[in-house]
């Protein structure tokens, strides 16, 4: 069927694009060959051969309500009509309603929200907030753990992402149960490479003392 | 302090009933801040609005993202106590970002509480519990690959060892290439015959949406259950 084999080659042009253009996280570029997904409902998603998957994942664990849940894209659809951006400053409907929402339905006396463009933002803030009330610099996290890939929220975790690539500001201190575990085998280490060792004895310069890039 | 109130990715681990409010009690008496990291747990996830809500802690910060609208337009917040907003009125709080509740995020954060609320799916998420808690423990049952099966609500991780004597993790934690190949493995397979899953390490989460139906659930785990069988050659018994 020609229509058939024509969305088959559309998700083939895709995957191939996404593997030349396309930085994928947490993934070995080489080894990677990111799913063409064509469409999704509910709990199952599918690709461009017509192949379902249900999706056991919620993708990252975040597609709670399930895919394309029609209220959700309503809303979007009229919110895009009426108004699509609009600067942090202002007060606008669906952000004031939204955080008296948040306040109803969280517990206690959390009573004030403050909103960002992901979980790595929002414990960055927290980490800030936190900080700067009570006046106190260390924050306790746990060595398994999770609070995202941003430069503070990374220090917080013992998970591999915390690792060299990633390595993350210093000025965090994960006190922790922490179970010493070695450098992952292929990891770049804290050794910077033979030339930058060569060179860091001529020059005292904090740029010269890093490893180098190749 | 900061936690995730049931760790997700790194192991799926439900904190034993006292922890937290042991946890909380101890910030109180040296004036610490507790933040509760529910970016993962948070929004039914677990079976309750808030994973902190099976504890009855109240958090002074709790972090929220993912099920605050699906990430059907990025969105992240943090909610702060009544204290803590009361202290920073009449500050500068010197942190922002140009998208800060951004109009098309904020839109779909709302309909989506609505849509929580008038679907009772925080509720169906606590009635699917018992499914999963049943159907992954006779998976365990029939897989000695599986050592431990965890989770609450709709939140549930598959804890894969090569001996359920020693415990010993199928993929050692931060194992990755060769070292994480049983698990991806396992993960193709499922994938090959329509099953999407997300490892990390020795752990398969079993993370569907909250609104899974019985039969959805049931076809999830049957394929699960023939997948398992290469998580089991690694077995040593």
């Amino acid at each position: 069927m020609a229509t058939t084999e024509s969305r088959a080659a559309e998700g083939r042009r895709i995957q191939q694009e996404a593997k030349e253009y396309v930085l994928h996280s947490w993934s070995v570029q080489n080894a990677i060959n990111p799913l063409p997904v064509a469409g999704a409902e509910g709990r199952y998603f599918w690709d461009y051969d017509g192949k379902r998957y249900l999706d056991f994942a919620s993708q990252l664990v975040n597609v709670s309500i399930g895919h394309q849940h029609p209220k959700i894209v309503a809303a979007i659809k009229e919110q895009a009509d009426k108004l699509c951006t609009i600067g942090p400053p202002m007060a606008t409907e669906p952000r004031s309603t939204l955080a008296r929402l948040l306040t109803e339905v969280t517990p206690g006396d959390l009573s004030m929200a403050f909103f960002t463009n992901g979980g790595a933002e929002a414990n960055e803030n927290a980490i800030k907030l936190a900080r700067w009330a009570t006046g106190r610099h260390k924050i306790v996290a746990r060595y398994r753990s999770y609070h995202g890939a941003t430069g503070g929220a990374i220090t917080l975790t013992g998970d591999l992402a915390a690792g060299p690539p990633s390595r993350g500001s210093p000025a965090s201190c994960g006190c922790s149960t922490r179970t010493p575990t070695a450098a992952p085998p292929g990891i770049p280490t804290r050794a910077p490479s033979a030339r930058a060792a060569r060179t860091s004895r001529r020059s005292s310069s904090t740029r010269a003392r890093r490893p180098s890039p190749r | 302090m900061i936690l995730e109130t049931v760790t997700g990715t790194n192991g799926l681990i439900v904190p034993p009933d006292g922890y937290l409010q042991s946890i909380r009690e101890v910030c109180d008496r040296h004036g610490i801040l507790l933040i509760a990291d529910e970016v993962m747990a948070g929004f039914g996830r677990t079976g309750k609005w808030f994973a902190v809500d099976h504890w009855d802690v109240v958090p002074d910060i709790i972090t929220l993202a993912k099920g605050i609208n699906s990430g059907y337009v990025p969105l992240g917040a943090m909610v702060i106590s009544e204290a803590l907003a009361d202290w920073v009125r009449d500050k500068l709080f010197a942190g922002g970002l140009t998208y800060s509740g951004h109009p098309l995020a904020c839109a779909a954060g709302v309909a989506s509480i609505e849509a929580f609320r008038e679907e009772e799916i925080v509720e169906h998420a606590a009635a699917m519990d018992a499914e999963f808690r049943e159907g992954l423990n006779a998976l365990a049952e029939r897989h000695p690959s599986i050592g431990e099966v965890r989770g609450l609500g709709c939140f549930w991780g598959l804890e894969l060892v090569t001996s359920r004597e020693t415990r010993e993790p199928l993929v050692p934690f931060n194992g990755s290439g060769e070292a994480a190949a049983p698990v991806a493995r396992l993960a193709k397979a499922a994938l090959d015959q329509g099953l999407y899953l997300m490892t990390h390490w020795n752990v398969i989460m079993v993370c569907p949406p909250l609104t899974i139906t019985s039969e959805e659930l049931a076809e999830g785990l049957a394929i699960l259950d023939e997948v398992l069988s290469i998580a089991d050659e690694y077995h040593a018994g």
